[in-house]
């Protein structure tokens, strides 16, 4: 069953892709999407943007670690590579 | 085994209407041209049609992607309906064909139009994709909250880190999956049906420009216009019918957690679950199959139903493609005869369905399958997945 609880925010790329086509006006291409599995569940996953790094740097197992970008009353968790990577 | 309702059903008549590029016309006119057909196709008339069902129903969407609803085809073809029915959810966009199925099974109805039509080539054209969601004004529902914000916005966002997943855990060499698109470019342009009537050639496919990566532009389907149209009707009122299809079986079966990210086997779709209830409804086998139509919006998701569907093992898709003889018209699995959504265009998943049921009615001309019997059509990728074992 599937209950809320806190999590530590950090995790690795399960995997990424670099967009180059630019499917919306929104965001600038090229940007990196991340798949992150977190440290506590690895069946846990969160499509999120790979932020504070080039698409050069994305790699399978990469370690990174939760930014919130507000949005209003919005927070949206992307992920930055954590300093011991 | 006990009644299958499988057995209770037929195809009758097949039905498409022009399809291509940016057509400018109706959906609902592309509709009507595609339902005419199939009911001529069955040696019916539209007044023994007493079902309708359609795949996804409207809904707010992408200009193009819905067609139109089964209310307006119904008023638009003056149908007496006993049944009808559009839903977005189910087992992929042949659960439409499979509501057909049971509705006649049941008794409900006698012969069921069953259709899909895109208008997505039009809908795209002048302002392409960009800023068309309705969704970006109205807030984003269910399961895309968790993904559109963030700037995953299409398949190719939600399937492309699978697709590099897989390639690195198989050590896959990544140009081998261009076999897929050069081998269905070929089987469209015997059939006269490639939207781009150029042959392709793996160069072709190493140097297209990448779209999310590692998806490039020759592993995406073509976005076209078209509607097609299947008549599923009861297998005891249909005795007459000149060329029927007959179901053998289908797989519907979903229990991984379906979503498009929360995978940690990248092939670990609902397709590997359709894969195995698909062949527990039957005696035949993965090597008794003559020609298989797997749906291929985005190469990736052939690989995986290769695989989901037992014709070769995990991480082992790239390879059998490898070459293009094994799915050749004359190999032992013709693949996408008429060239699959990456070269005949994207009709979702109803091109597959139609071609499969064109191969066993032997009426494929030069790209016919010789003697083909029994034909797999899978359609859908990521959390949408339903496949068809079909029979002459």
């Amino acid at each position: 069953m599937l209950l809320p609880r806190s999590v530590s925010g950090r995790g690795w790329l399960w995997s990424y892709t670099v967009v180059h086509q630019p499917f919306i006006p929104w965001l600038e291409v090229p940007y990196t999407l991340g798949v992150v599995e977190l440290e506590e569940d690895l069946e846990v996953h969160l499509t999120t943007q790979l932020v504070g790094a080039g698409p050069e740097q994305a790699r399978i197992g990469l370690p990174v670690e939760v930014v919130f970008e507000r949005h209003g009353w919005v927070h949206l968790p992307l992920f930055k590579p954590r300093e011991d990577a | 085994m006990s009644a299958r309702f499988e057995d209770a059903a037929i195809v009758s008549g097949i039905g498409q209407s022009q399809t291509g590029r940016r057509l400018q016309r109706s959906d609902l006119s592309l509709t009507v041209d595609a339902c005419r057909a199939a009911v001529a196709d069955a040696g019916l008339t539209l007044q023994d049609v007493d079902g309708l069902v359609a795949w996804p129903g409207e809904h707010p969407a992408p200009p193009g992607f819905t067609g139109p609803g089964t209310l307006r085809v119904k008023d638009a073809l003056g149908l007496d309906l006993r049944w009808h029915h559009a839903c977005v959810e189910g087992p992929g966009q042949g659960a439409a064909l499979m509501t057909a199925m049971m509705a006649v099974a049941s008794g409900l109805a006698t012969h069921v139009m069953v259709y899909r039509t895109v208008t997505e080539a039009t809908g795209q054209y002048g302002g392409g994709r960009s800023g068309a969601h309705p969704w970006d004004a109205a807030g984003v529902p269910g399961q895309f909250q968790w993904l559109r914000p963030f700037g995953s916005v299409s398949a190719a966002t939600w399937l492309a880190p699978s697709f590099r997943r897989y390639l690195h855990d198989y050590g896959i060499d990544r140009e081998q999956v261009g076999w897929l698109a050069v081998s269905n470019r070929a089987n469209a342009i015997r059939r006269g049906r490639a939207v781009y009537p150029q042959p392709l050639t793996l160069e072709d496919y190493a140097g297209a420009r990448d779209i999310a990566t590692p998806f490039r532009l020759l592993d995406c389907d073509i976005p076209i216009d078209g509607a097609t149209a299947i008549i599923v009707s009861a297998a005891d009122r249909a005795t007459d019918t000149p060329h029927p299809v007959r179901f053998e079986a289908v797989g519907s079966a979903v229990t991984v957690r379906p979503w498009w990210d929360q995978l940690t086997d990248p092939t670990a779709y609902p397709a590997q679950d359709v894969g195995n209830h698909l062949w527990s409804r039957t005696s035949l086998t993965p090597t008794d199959v003559d020609v298989a139509q797997l749906y291929d919006g985005f190469s990736f998701l052939a690989l995986v139903w290769l695989e989901a569907l037992g014709f070769c093992g995990p991480g082992e898709a790239p390879g059998f493609l490898d070459g293009g003889e094994r799915t050749s018209i004359d190999g032992e699995l013709p693949l996408n005869t008429s060239g699959g959504q990456l070269s005949e265009g994207r009709l979702h998943g109803y091109g597959l369905f139609h071609e499969a049921c064109v191969q066993l009615r032997g009426q494929a001309g030069s790209g016919q399958v010789p003697d083909a019997e029994v034909a797999v059509v899978g359609i859908g990728g990521g959390p949408l997945g339903g496949a068809f074992v079909l029979t002459r």
